[in-house]
């Protein structure tokens, strides 16, 4: 009895550790932001680095750019997800050559998507010369300036190139289960395919959509190649932004960029809590006992 | 009249023929079991009349009409499935309605009706329960009422009982009967249930193999012996559960069967051999 | 199949464009980059190349740049990465779903939150804290923080495996006499392989991928193929960052697909 009791303590010890050092970091930037820093001799506690930053409009305007990039891609991702999930279920090609195809994004890491993203959309990639050709533009310059400008676009196009497929995968085997079932016995009652697919089978997966929405969001809000590379210089991405204000070797800054890393991850909980608020509704809204 | 005609189907799964050269034909208002083991094709066989697997060759006519290139949702051949498949996303009301909202049908119509089919399967004032809600008795009638809501042509039951535990089978067998005799709809039941095939149908089909090798009416089919397969499947005995007190069997179904049996107290399965075989 | 129904044609037709367009979409950049690290010349606007060379290719896996041992450190890196989060994934899978340790709910939340918080922001808070613990500049320290993010989706995928299988077969060995290790060993580890495997591999994909995590706890000392690439995509040179991505992706898929080969062996023996 007594090892039943210490095995499975002992067996959490090392995720344990892993998640200490999580909280840590945590507790780190939190800390710092407030502007205690002992090393240092700072004892303060305070909310002026917080307030600082808020009040300054490049800050906002980072912050701003940020949250569209994340809110463009994702959204979008999740749609084109959806139906990339949705074409992979209803021709049945659920496994084999076509998902191994859809999976590719998924293993590609970002910096191998900024070359991918300069390959095809620079003014001088492919599609210039593929609009060249076809005589829709006469010279490069013609071509819109997707890269390094101000809206962002190639950063925002990259991340779908990566996400939609990652959406798709995500959702795959919900979607197909339910569609095998519960969207048979749809059409079965008279529903057409289109219909069955929007009364029942998107409902119903919407719980992994969701998921995967918020995993993209996150991670496209905190990413810090993709607009690194193929951003604009002013203004910056926010993780950007704040990882150039980290490098300032003066110690004194470091709050300022430990406020900025701060309110990345409160906006970051932020969305994870309107997400679950969402999604407790969503699931007391298509029958709990689906919930995966 | 003819309502359903299959002619010659044959049903290819991952290769595998499941159906072949399958013939039936079903009366307007009948009653038809299907009956056989396990695996022997008897679902697929719904399935295809329904229009959700495809066939390899064969035709299926209902209503005059060759149905084999109609898509699911234009047959009106609606299944009640196994695991009921009830929508978790839909009120039980609204899940009843749903055939009715997909036929264009005004909402406050659509309540109305929902109402009269959960009353015909006795489930009144429970309409806005959530599935989950309900027990697995109550989902299969809500399941039933779903199916008659969407006026089939053709009702097929797919071992609709089979998930429910003894006594709530018995309720379940005589409201099918009932809403047989109340809305006349024709009706295929599969079930690998022997006594279940007898005592509801008006015909029985038996099929092994993806092949149906016996159709007749329950008591010609039960005595029926031509075909090794069926007489085996049938065993030529039947099993009745009861219990042995002072050495006397007492079957516990209630049919009142009795017998000596010099064996000590306990729980029993009675084999009855051919020539005393009993039939309800 | 033979005789699909017109409508169901007609829809899948639909779909199958679907699926087109998205292979294309995805199947480009490919082709494309691929084509950059053979460029000699291509010059605005042809479609094609005007000039190929081997010599960028050679120069890079044959000549003087130390390819070889960034590969060799980023294969190490996450190969570590993949052995230690799956066991630790294993672990901790089977203290919940196994023994059914207290506060279940509370270790889902924290094997979630690596997915809530940006890795730029964990980089940056757990650097001084690297630093401190003497891991600052280390492979050590960029494996502790590539399992970090690995974590997540390897405690998911061997929480599901391990809630799926159970431990009933475990126990019929136990109850024939089998030791409680050997049971595991025996009985339930062959069941496990799929997951462990696609945990495995998830893990490596993710390492293998880190990029400012990698810079930030290896303070640009610790090099892997994310890290040594960017200043080429930075300085635009197309043909010598495409090698870079090829090499990259080619050596990540060769793994993966070691392991697909491996979950499909062993699911197919199982059968």
């Amino acid at each position: 009895m007594n090892r039943n009791k210490i095995a499975p303590i002992l067996m959490i010890i090392p995720f344990l550790l892993i998640t200490i050092l999580v909280l840590a970091a945590i507790m780190n930037i939190l800390l710092q932001s407030f502007g205690y820093m002992p090393v240092f001799g700072l004892y303060d506690f305070t909310l002026k680095y917080y307030i600082e930053e808020l009040s300054r409009p490049e800050v906002l305007q980072s912050i701003a750019v940020s949250l569209c990039i994340s809110v463009f891609s994702s959204v979008i991702a999740a749609v084109l997800g959806t139906l990339i999930c949705a074409a992979l279920v209803y021709t049945g090609r659920t496994r084999g050559g076509m998902l191994y195809t859809v999976r590719l994004p998924i293993l590609v890491p970002h910096t191998v998507v900024a070359v991918f993203t300069v390959a095809l959309l620079a003014q001088t990639g492919l599609f210039a010369r593929v609009g060249y050709a076809l005589g829709l533009i006469s010279d490069y310059t013609e071509f819109p300036g997707l890269l390094y400008g101000t809206g962002y676009a190639g950063v925002i196009l990259a991340y779908i190139w990566k996400e939609a497929p990652f959406i798709a995968y995500f959702t795959l085997a919900l979607m197909a289960s339910i569609s095998g079932t519960l969207g048979e016995a749809a059409e079965n009652l008279g529903a057409s395919p289109v219909r069955s697919f929007f009364h029942i089978t998107l409902p119903m997966s919407m719980p992994a959509i969701a998921r995967g929405f918020l995993i993209v969001f996150i991670f496209a809000f905190g990413g810090y190649e993709l607009p690194m590379l193929l951003g604009a210089t002013l203004p910056k991405a926010f993780p950007v932004y704040t990882y150039i204000e980290f490098l300032k070797p003066d110690f004194k800054l470091r709050p300022y960029a430990m406020a900025m890393n701060g309110i990345t991850l409160i906006l970051s909980l932020l969305i994870a809590l309107l997400y679950a608020i969402m999604m407790s509704r969503l699931l007391r809204k298509i029958g709990g006992d689906y919930e995966r | 009249m003819i309502k359903l005609d299959v002619q010659e189907l044959t049903v290819e799964l991952n290769k595998n023929t499941i159906l072949r050269d399958l013939s039936l034909q079903v009366g307007e208002g009948e009653f038809v079991s299907l009956l056989g083991p396990s695996g022997c094709g008897k679902s697929t066989l719904l399935k295809t009349i329904a229009g959700i697997n495809e066939s390899a060759s064969g035709r299926i006519i209902l209503d005059g009409e060759l149905i084999n290139d109609k898509p699911a949702y234009k047959r009106g051949a609606v299944i009640v499935f196994q695991d009921m498949r009830l929508f978790p996303n839909m009120s039980v009301e609204d899940n009843v309605a749903y055939p009715l909202k997909i036929q264009g049908m005004k909402k406050a119509e659509r309540r109305v009706k929902a109402e009269e089919y959960l009353e015909a399967v006795r489930l009144e004032g429970l309409g806005s329960r959530r599935i989950s809600q309900l027990s697995g008795g109550q989902q299969q009638r809500v399941a039933l009422a779903r199916a008659l809501a969407a006026e089939p042509k053709l009702l097929l039951l797919d071992e609709p009982f089979s998930s429910l535990d003894e006594n709530l089978r018995e309720d379940m067998r005589k409201l099918v009967k009932d809403l047989h005799r109340q809305f006349g709809m024709t009706t295929i039941m599969v079930t690998h249930d022997r006594q279940e095939a007898m005592i509801m149908a008006d015909r029985v089909a038996v099929m092994f193999d993806g092949e149906i090798v016996l159709t007749g009416d329950p008591e010609s089919v039960l005595s029926d012996i031509s075909d090794e397969r069926v007489s085996e499947y049938f065993g030529n005995n039947a099993f009745v559960r009861g219990t042995v007190h002072d050495g006397i069997f007492t079957a516990s179904d209630g049919s009142g069967l009795t017998c000596r049996l010099d064996r000590p107290d306990g729980e029993y399965d009675l084999m009855l051999r051919t020539d005393a075989r009993l039939v309800e | 199949m033979k005789d699909r129904t017109s409508a169901s044609s007609k829809r899948n037709r639909a779909m199958n464009l679907v699926l087109i367009i998205t292979s294309i979409i995805i199947f480009l950049p490919v082709i494309v980059t691929l084509l950059w690290t053979v460029t000699g010349r291509w010059p605005w606007p042809s479609l094609l190349p005007e000039t190929y060379t081997t010599r960028t290719l050679h120069e890079m896996f044959f000549g003087s740049s130390n390819l070889w041992a960034i590969l060799w450190d980023s294969i190490y890196i996450a190969t570590a990465v993949a052995v230690l989060g799956t066991i630790i994934a294993l672990l901790t899978a089977r203290a919940t779903e196994i023994y059914r340790i207290r506060g279940r709910r509370l270790i889902g939340y924290s094997a979630m939150l690596p997915l809530l918080v940006p890795g730029t922001v964990f980089a940056m808070g757990i650097q001084v804290i690297l630093i401190r613990m003497g891991l600052g500049d280390t492979v050590t320290g960029v494996i502790l923080v590539h399992l970090v993010a690995a974590l997540p989706y390897c405690v998911t995928i061997m929480t599901d495996i391990t809630a799926a299988v159970g431990n009933s077969l475990e126990e019929q060995a136990q109850v024939l006499g089998a030791g409680p290790a050997g049971a595991f060993m025996h009985v339930t580890l062959p069941q496990l392989l799929p997951g462990i495997l696609s945990s495995a591999s998830m893990a490596y994909i993710i390492s293998y991928s880190q990029y400012f995590t990698t810079l930030l706890a290896g303070g640009g000392k610790v090099k892997t193929l994310a890290l040594v690439m960017v200043p080429y995509i930075q300085s635009g040179d197309r043909a010598l960052s495409s090698i870079y991505a090829v090499t990259f992706v080619g050596s990540a898929l060769i793994v993966f697909f070691i392991f697909e080969a491996l979950i499909h062996r062993i699911v197919g023996d199982a059968k």
